[in-house]
């Protein structure tokens, strides 16, 4: 059995049956008069049997023919799984300081994270480059192009 | 001049990502009010179609979509840049574009007044057979399983029913928040599908090694390149400019029925998603023709078939046109003027983006762990441009776990994405329908080019699976 076709499948399903239980809320109407829960029923309905379906090709052991690509740093690279979880954390933390602080001080201060920690760049360089980046930005895109990016309490 | 500056703009913000053509047309609505009218209306479809040259490319450098006609442009643009193929590239898709942005004006010269009558023919129901010929080719983007792909094809679908209900004003799977309400945001999905699913999985794997380890082999596209893409350029230009004609189509469908068409004819569907010149020449030529077909209906009888046109009708307002059938007789120098514009327009184009390949194609030796961090800066960028919203940043950050996600289990984001789109037309266009017909299904088939459409779609969702086994009896 692969466990990674079945962890995907069963993921699927358990989306599937989240929309049909709240599709069940909406107003299904008729065939001839469908109200706005009908088509989230039937694609509901319809993407539990097919992901029940991919459930059984994986119990079976069968691994779906995938002709795609082998998935980026399968083997012959070293992984960094932390560096993943760090980037969406520090990106997570980003969003949330992003209006509070504003454009200037939340962006550069993501910046110098990423190129100081995961990029390695020593961190007078890294914080030098993303007071750059980030001023070079907020001018090309908030005063140039008039993009109104996020203000803080001093309005930049 | 006023063309100059327009396409300029319209490539810059086509290259940048996120700022689309909509929302610079709008900005520099007001702007235009001192210029005349031809010179503004020039200006303003300028950035249009410059933004359809531009939008592939950060899709072929970065795996970003430049605005959201450039998806499919991802799909193999990208991976022909992971190779060392982005001056070819990138060279295909400014030809291309050059080629179907000529032949569409060409098109608009000699056949706008009768294919805006064909238009003004399709309802509700030929909108719908248009959307489910759209569907048979969903399952020709991937080169997975078709049980997969069905799956990324619903999992999109019931992404594009979130939101307000367009018929009934119901609130639908948006968890009681107020910013899901208007749905899904199209932007924020595919760059967190495409560009910031890619950063996470280069960001996994040792960063200081160079992305593109490849040499960066040709700028321009080889005499072979050339030859492969003769005819998906001319191919999607033709179906560009027809569906652009069509309303509601906009440029990404077209581009995406343009890349499955080719792998369908192709006798080696296996390489697209691998680097496959085709799946860039077809698509980019597609979203530059539909462009000129959409400005057809705008022109000959004032109804604007998509967004940016709606921009468009309203800087002919301003300037106190009311752009119809009377135009072309009442101001024939301003139609004419505009459709001139464009032949020079694409010229200009041509000249501008040529000599830029150089610069772009060296953007890629500049290492990852300088480039990744802007990559993000850019989609949040974009992202905030569009709505201005924490909220879809949220949805970006979520887009992009997810495409990270489906990219580590096999599962390819293309067929969602174009679910996605066609889903939540597809819905409406039938229940509108059904409304129409008072609840009789038969309208889809009693009207002439309703049925037409959908008999073809029928066709080729049939045709597959039957034509190996009539071949095998015949060879028998």
């Amino acid at each position: 059995m692969a466990w990674r076709d079945a962890a995907s499948a069963g993921l699927l399903a358990l989306v599937s049956l989240y929309a049909l239980v709240e599709s069940t809320h909406l107003d299904a109407g008729t065939i001839t008069r469908p109200g706005p829960g009908f088509f989230p029923l039937v694609l509901a309905g319809a993407l539990l049997l097919v992901s029940l379906a991919l459930l059984a090709q994986a119990w079976r052991g069968r691994r779906a023919a995938a002709s795609g690509p082998a998935p980026a740093g399968d083997d012959d690279v070293a992984r960094r799984p932390w560096a993943l979880v760090a980037t969406v954390v520090a990106f997570a933390i980003y969003i949330a300081i992003l209006e509070p602080l504003g454009f200037v001080l939340a962006t550069a201060a993501l910046l110098a994270f990423l190129f100081g920690a995961l990029a390695h760049y020593r961190w007078p360089i890294a914080v030098a480059a993303s007071l750059v980046v980030t001023l070079v930005s907020y001018l090309v895109f908030n005063t140039w192009l008039q993009v109104r990016l996020p203000a803080g309490p001093w309005g930049w | 001049m006023a063309c100059f500056i327009g396409v300029f703009v319209g490539t810059l913000i086509g290259v940048l990502p996120g700022i689309g053509p909509v929302a610079t047309m709008s900005l520099l609505l007001p702007v235009t009010y001192a210029m005349s009218p031809a010179a503004s209306i020039i200006m303003l479809a300028g950035i249009y179609y410059g933004a359809m040259y531009g939008g592939s490319t950060t899709s072929i450098l970065a795996n970003i979509p430049g605005e959201a006609a450039s998806v499919v442009t991802c799909l193999d643009g990208y991976q022909m840049a992971r190779a060392g193929r982005a001056g070819p590239a990138l060279g295909i898709a400014a030809f291309g574009s050059f080629i179907a942005g000529t032949l569409s004006v060409l098109g608009i010269t000699l056949l706008a007044p009768p294919l805006a009558r064909a238009a003004l023919r399709f309802g509700p129901p030929e909108i719908f057979a248009v959307l489910l010929l759209g569907f048979t080719l969903v399952t020709h983007l991937s080169g997975g399983s078709k049980l997969r792909t069905a799956a990324m094809a619903l999992l999109g679908m019931l992404l594009g029913s979130i939101g307000i209900d367009p018929i009934s004003g119901v609130a639908r799977f948006t968890f009681g928040t107020l910013t899901l309400n208007d749905g899904v945001g199209l932007v924020p999905m595919i760059m967190g599908l495409f560009g910031l699913s890619e950063v996470f999985l280069n960001i996994e794997s040792e960063i200081r090694q160079q992305v593109f380890k490849a040499r960066i082999s040709g700028l321009l596209p080889t005499r072979a390149d050339w030859r492969a893409s003769a005819g998906p350029i001319g191919r999607g230009s033709v179906l560009g400019f027809l569906l652009g004609i069509v309303p509601g189509m906009g440029a990404i469908i077209p581009t995406f029925m343009s890349y499955a068409l080719e792998k369908r004819l192709s006798r080696h569907p296996e390489r697209f998603g691998h680097g496959a010149i085709e799946g860039v020449a077809g698509p980019e030529s597609a979203n530059n023709a539909a462009t000129g077909g959409a400005l057809i209906p705008l022109l000959t009888l004032g109804v604007a078939p998509n967004v940016p046109m709606a921009v468009l009708l309203g800087a002919f307002l301003l300037h106190g046109v009311q752009p119809g059938p009377l135009m072309i007789t009442e101001r024939p120098e301003l139609f004419w003027g505009v459709v001139a514009s464009m032949y020079v327009g694409n010229v200009l184009l041509l000249v501008l983006n040529l000599p830029l390949i150089g610069l772009w194609v060296q953007l890629l030796r500049v290492p990852y762990g300088i480039l990744f961090p802007l990559i993000l800066l850019f989609c949040v960028i974009g992202v905030w441009s569009e709505s201005g919203n924490t909220a879809d940043l949220v949805v970006l950050l979520i887009f992009g776990l997810l495409g990270y996600l489906m990219k580590k289990l096999d599962f390819e984001p293309a067929p969602l994405v174009l679910a996605f789109v066609l889903g939540r037309m597809a819905e409406e266009a039938l229940r509108q329908s059904l409304l129409l017909s008072r609840g009789s299904p038969a309208i889809l088939v009693t009207r002439p080019l309703a049925s037409a459409i959908l008999a073809l779609a029928v066709a080729l969702a049939v045709l597959p699976a039957v034509v190996p086994a009539i071949r095998a009896r015949l060879s028998r």
